[in-house]
């Protein structure tokens, strides 16, 4: 099977998702409104049972939001830092990576002590924790 | 005239019995037959979706990979051709292992293959990036392995995912929904590996090779069996004698070939060999935390540790291993700042194991395992 193939059959059906969700968030709204509008929604029983299934509507199309948003994504590529240290005394600097670096290259004399400066870190730019995650 | 509201109301919740209300039984009943009848093909069905959207991910982290490739091996080795096509045969080629039903003698086997492996991928990354000098040419070859594991993951994935479908096999589609997860994280790995790879940054499996480097970043350093090198120092009164893959190319070398000779060739004996290495760590562990053990501290398909086991035990040296945890994520991916802090904290230990366990004078073999990519010799 070629890999076109493949790919759609495993194409995205997010036209028909959206539309279901769209239906769904509507007849949820209806139901809501109903509770207070209706007239035949007069007895408290018929009020708690429109606002129980529109509310059910309501948080389920939030759940369904939440899900979308905290989906796993590809990871993007992170920024990397160098970071030069002098072999003599305390002086550190931080720079973007370039292309040749190495630990330990030697990266030119200190400003402060004139000893040898070179490469000591070579790391990424810290991850940043997402705020809000659903347990489920 | 009755407001649809109303009739709605009145169906759902009681009220008098009209054709709504009709309706709405007959789809509750429906809605339970169907449920008895189909609710495995709709449980599949979902699995089938997770399915596909992991697929469609591993897609495109194996094209990044591939396209990262090429675009390396363009901008580094300078071909004069066109090299898409030599790479993408080069992301199907695969590996036999040696047959296992007589498994006397297998190292040697595995080990015989292994070399072969190497070297013809190594000479292969030469003819499609010419250009390439030798630390380079090691980067790309780790990075076209990164690209071709990829390769192979989404490939399987698809694979069973196909043939469950095409053989109607719920029980395939949940084993595959199930393992997803792991997978996932494998491939994660591999798609920050390719950004490390492509630039020669520093990644945290080269925790071992980096503790070695600080060692020897003073002394004069010698080459080794292949790939290694070797320097000599002093550490807490005691002669020590140091060992690492030749960076600051992508490189794990032959660390039990080195050991090997190293002990077999050294004018005193070796009180203790002490293996520094990047090991996974559990959940709920943190990444650059040290622990301390006995045993030869390499990953692999065991040829390397099958060697320095052997010579160990021949020769009675005591062998301590020093292991900074780490995810798989974070083993193949740019060195995080943690592992960095590990990494000193791993010195530490080794000076402990050393001065507890050996003598003043006596001589300490020190081997940093792991992939060097970004981690040279001397400052110098």
């Amino acid at each position: 099977m070629s890999e076109k193939d493949t790919a759609a059959k495993t194409q995205p059906r997010s036209t028909v998702n959206v539309i279901m969700l769209i239906v769904v968030a509507v007849l949820a709204i209806v139901i809501l409104l109903s509770s207070i509008f209706s007239p035949t929604a007069s007895t408290t029983e018929n009020i708690l049972s429109y606002s129980m299934l529109g509310g059910i509507g309501i948080l389920f199309i939030i759940l369904i939001l939440f899900r979308a948003v905290g989906r796993m994504s590809v990871p993007q590529p992170r920024k990397t830092f160098t970071m030069l240290q002098c072999t003599k005394c305390a002086f550190k600097k931080i720079r973007d990576f370039q292309l040749g670096d190495y630990i330990p290259k030697p990266e030119g004399k200190c400003p402060s002590c004139g000893g040898s400066i070179i490469i000591e870190e070579i790391y990424p730019e810290a991850e940043i924790k997402k705020g809000f995650k659903l347990p489920f | 005239m009755v407001p649809p509201m109303s009739l709605l109301g009145s169906t759902l919740f009681g009220g008098e019995a009209g054709p709504y209300s009709w309706i709405m039984q007959a789809l509750f009943f429906a809605f339970i037959f169907v449920w008895m009848f189909y609710g495995q093909r709709m449980q599949v069905a979902m699995w089938n979706r997770a399915i596909e959207g992991s697929l469609r991910k591993l897609g495109y982290m194996k094209e990044h990979a591939r396209t990262t490739t090429i675009k390396t091996v363009k901008e580094q080795g300078k071909p004069e051709g066109d090299p898409t096509a030599r790479v993408d045969q080069f992301l199907e080629r695969f590996f036999i292992q040696p047959v296992d039903m007589d498994p006397a003698g297998i190292v040697p086997k595995f080990d015989h293959l292994l070399d072969i492996r190497d070297t013809s991928m190594k000479e292969e990354v030469r003819r499609i990036a010419p250009k390439a000098d030798e630390s380079k040419v090691n980067n790309l070859e780790n990075l076209v392995e990164a690209a071709m594991d990829l390769n192979l993951l989404y490939r399987i994935v698809r694979h069973y995912y196909l043939y469950a479908k095409r053989t109607h096999s719920y029980i395939i589609t949940a084993q595959l929904q199930m393992i997803l997860p792991q997978i996932m994280d494998v491939a994660q790995a591999y798609n920050g590996a390719i950004q490390a790879f492509s630039k020669g940054q520093p990644v945290g499996d080269g925790a071992g090779p980096l503790l070695v480097n600080k060692l020897m970043r003073n002394t004069e350093f010698k080459r080794v069996e292949k790939d290694m090198v070797m320097a000599e120092t002093s550490l807490e009164g005691r002669k020590v004698t140091v060992l690492k893959a030749e960076g600051p190319g992508g490189n794990v070398g032959k660390p039990g070939d080195a050991l090997k000779t190293i002990i077999d060739t050294h004018t005193e004996p070796f009180s203790l060999v002490i293996m520094v290495d990047a090991a996974l760590k559990l959940e709920g562990e943190n990444t650059g935390d040290v622990s301390e053990g006995i045993g030869a501290a390499i990953g692999g398909v065991g040829t390397e540790r099958f060697k320095i086991e052997e010579v160990a035990t021949e020769r009675k040296i005591p062998v301590f291993a020093v292991i900074v945890k780490q995810s798989i994520k974070d083993a193949i991916a740019p060195m995080k700042k943690e592992i960095y802090t590990g990494v000193d904290k791993a010195l530490e230990r080794v000076k402990r194991i050393i001065k507890e366990n050996t003598k003043e004078g006596s001589s300490v073999l020190i081997a940093g395992i792991g992939n060097t990519i970004g981690v040279g010799q001397k400052a110098s």
